[in-house]
């Protein structure tokens, strides 16, 4: 058990909240930008790092790398503007490739 | 098939990788239940969070904003920089069927008291700062649960892959190599057998 180095990553607007709880905030205005502070931040040794649905949608391909340890953990987030439906889709594709089926669907 | 030498050696060695094979995949089947089990329980949780995080953090977003566009960028983080100091949470490990997976302890956050002064700041920013900091342990309970999610279901494909192969490849296959040798041995034995009783009987005259 390690006292947690933590990050958000986003637009400006989107993670300037996250400076009010002690989270340490890099604001980026396009995904190349996201992925570099993303890269850095693991280097560095962060282990929980918010980013915003819109660059974890467009860096999908890039983070995949990330799943496979329990640590860093990259988590999307909602922008300001609301959620995308990026992340439940996200839930739902895991599911599926977890049981070959949808079991919420019918929810 | 027929690449396999019809020997006695053969057919014993085949039969323990059959035996093996069998119990591998009697496992891992049960791994897969129980894996199936546990990852329902995570992942009801994970949509539950998420809808709630995504319901109310946007609105967290606003406050932000409005008490940004109230107190001007400079004044709002110097109100912030006390609260960088705040208690961080507890980063560890927890294991799900052999994997190691994260589990995250929010510290005790301050019980909604504010770090900040008063006479410099905007009521907009109080709103922001006690909604984000009731949200942050939801917030850590996510990320780990999210994780774990996205390990179960790699872990789970992985495990479904090997089965199948156990089930509908690798078994078969060898229970065929021992048919195959088992008859083979069985010829071989029958063709001696002939031919010792037309020798005996070429002898005879």
């Amino acid at each position: 058990m390690t006292n947690a180095k933590i990050a958000a990553v986003g637009r400006h607007e989107s993670v300037l909240l996250f400076s009010a709880a002690g989270i340490e905030t890099v604001f980026v205005n396009d995904s190349a930008e996201a992925l570099s502070a993303v890269r850095t931040l693991v280097k560095n040794g962060t282990q929980v790092i918010f980013l915003t649905e819109n660059f974890a949608a467009e860096l999908e391909d890039a983070l995949r790398k990330y799943r496979q340890n329990a640590y860093p953990i990259v988590l999307p987030i909602p922008e300001k503007s609301g959620p995308s439906g990026y992340s439940m889709e996200k839930i739902n594709a895991n599911m599926e490739k977890a049981l070959g089926t949808n079991l919420f669907n019918k929810e | 098939m027929a690449t396999v030498n019809p020997t006695r050696m053969e057919l014993q060695r085949t039969k323990k990788r059959l035996s093996t094979a069998s119990r591998g995949h009697k496992l891992l089947k049960d791994k897969q239940d129980e894996m199936a089990r546990q990852f329902m329980v995570y992942i009801r949780r994970d949509r539950a969070l998420r809808r709630e995080i995504e319901a109310l953090l946007g609105s967290a977003m606003e406050k932000m904003t409005l008490a940004e566009a109230q107190m001007g960028t400079a004044a709002l983080e110097e109100a912030l920089m006390i609260s960088a100091s705040a208690k961080k949470p507890t980063c560890g490990e927890t294991h799900i069927m052999s994997m190691k997976v994260p589990q995250i302890e929010a510290a005790p956050q301050g019980g909604g008291t504010i770090s900040y002064g008063f006479a410099f700041t905007s009521e907009k920013l109080d709103a922001a700062y006690l909604a984000i900091n009731a949200l942050i342990p939801k917030l850590y309970e996510l990320a780990a649960v999210e994780k774990t999610c996205d390990m179960l279901s790699d872990e789970m494909e992985r495990t479904r892959r090997r089965v199948n192969a156990l089930e509908y490849v690798m078994i078969p296959q060898m229970e065929s190599t021992i048919k195959y040798i088992t008859a083979k041995l069985e010829d071989n034995e029958r063709s001696s057998t002939v031919r010792l009783m037309k020798i005996k009987e070429m002898m005879r005259t």
